[in-house]
């Protein structure tokens, strides 16, 4: 990752969604999908 | 004519009543320092400083944890127009933009705990922030661009990957002794369709190039799965001919924390939640500061 792109980045708008420790101490991405959902898109929940 | 028993034992019970409570008097007492300083609360809102590479940081913590279900029809941030100062950007582009917008889900258990923070360099605002101590439910919207830090884990079977596979990537698999129950995994994030990390604008999410598929579970080979997938990596948002890189506005609602996790009514906690989760506007970038150390 080009970190002068990444410095830039932080100019401006963003949404931080990071990685976090969850219950049992581990790092975890906030977002989990499955190969379905990947490759088909997820569509809007009511 | 004589009056009712009842009315007679009933203005004697007033009379009684008004005799004994003109008595009652409450007196305000005044609590030592000592006494007082034994006593702890948090009523609502708190407020907390901090300060990190020359920025200082006021946070107000409302202390709630809400049931939401917020809509925003254009949510756009970071618009300029200024092709002079921010050459390259194209005109009407915006750090993000995601149209109908929605935080939490109609009937969903979708929880926030919500702050705004203040980010200041001397006496001069530098940023604000409104965020999420903890944030678990749906997040939804059609993402035209966006601008951040979105990891994303993919996890499953394999039986979507052998579907979009050609025959030859199936027999690779197959030689990997993954099948189609076997569960695997991959890493991804904000990306450019070439398979470069863009956390810039970014209008599509996949495997940053050099990324692989790893097994969770039901490889045949065991760790030799894992050896031998790592030998296909991620390159231009692919791997042999499976696509790796996905458009953002395909995935108009997310989940966000782990949903699988019950809530607790007997914790404060939102049990499964996300943590750290915040929409930032910032007038300069933060010498020192990156996503990973974004305080």
């Amino acid at each position: 990752m080009d970190s002068n792109a990444l410095i830039n980045t932080l100019k401006g708008a963003f949404m931080n969604l990071p990685k976090y420790r969850d219950a049992n101490g581990n790092m975890v991405a906030p977002i989990t999908i499955d190969f379905e959902q990947a490759f088909n898109g997820i569509p809007r929940f009511c | 004519m004589r009056p009712p028993r009842g009315f007679a034992k009933t203005a004697l019970a007033l009379i009684c009543a008004s005799l004994f409570t003109s008595t009652v008097q409450a007196k305000m007492v005044e609590l030592a320092d000592n006494e007082l300083s034994e006593v702890t609360g948090q009523a609502f809102i708190n407020l907390t400083t901090g300060s990190n590479a020359g920025i200082n940081y006021t946070r107000v913590n409302f202390g709630l944890n809400v049931e939401t279900q917020l809509n925003i029809k254009k949510l756009q941030l970071g618009q300029y127009n200024d092709s002079v100062t921010r050459p390259g950007e194209a005109l009407g582009s915006s750090d993000i933009l995601i149209n109908n917008f929605a935080l939490g889900t109609v009937n969903a258990d979708d929880t926030i705990n919500p702050f705004l923070e203040l980010a200041y360099s001397g006496n001069r605002v530098v940023g604000m922030r409104i965020g999420f101590g903890e944030a678990k439910g749906v997040l939804s919207g059609d993402i035209q661009s966006l601008t951040g830090n979105l990891p994303i884990k993919i996890e499953g079977t394999a039986r979507p990957i052998f579907d979009q596979a050609s025959f030859f990537d199936r027999l690779l698999l197959g030689v990997a002794g993954v099948t189609r129950d076997t569960r695997l995994q991959a890493d991804a994030a904000l990306v450019q369709t070439n398979g470069t990390a863009d956390p810039t604008r970014a209008t599509s999410a996949g495997m940053v190039n050099g990324q692989v598929l790893g097994c969770v579970t039901g490889c045949n080979l065991g760790g030799l799965s894992n050896a031998l997938l790592s030998l296909f990596a991620s390159n231009g948002c692919q791997i042999l001919s499976l696509t790796t890189c996905f458009p953002l506005g395909n995935f108009q609602s997310l989940p966000v924390g782990n949903m699988a996790v019950t809530d607790s009514a007997s914790t404060a906690a939102i049990e499964g939640a996300a943590k750290g989760f915040f929409i930032s506007m910032q007038t300069q970038a933060w010498p020192g500061v990156t996503w990973t150390a974004m305080p």
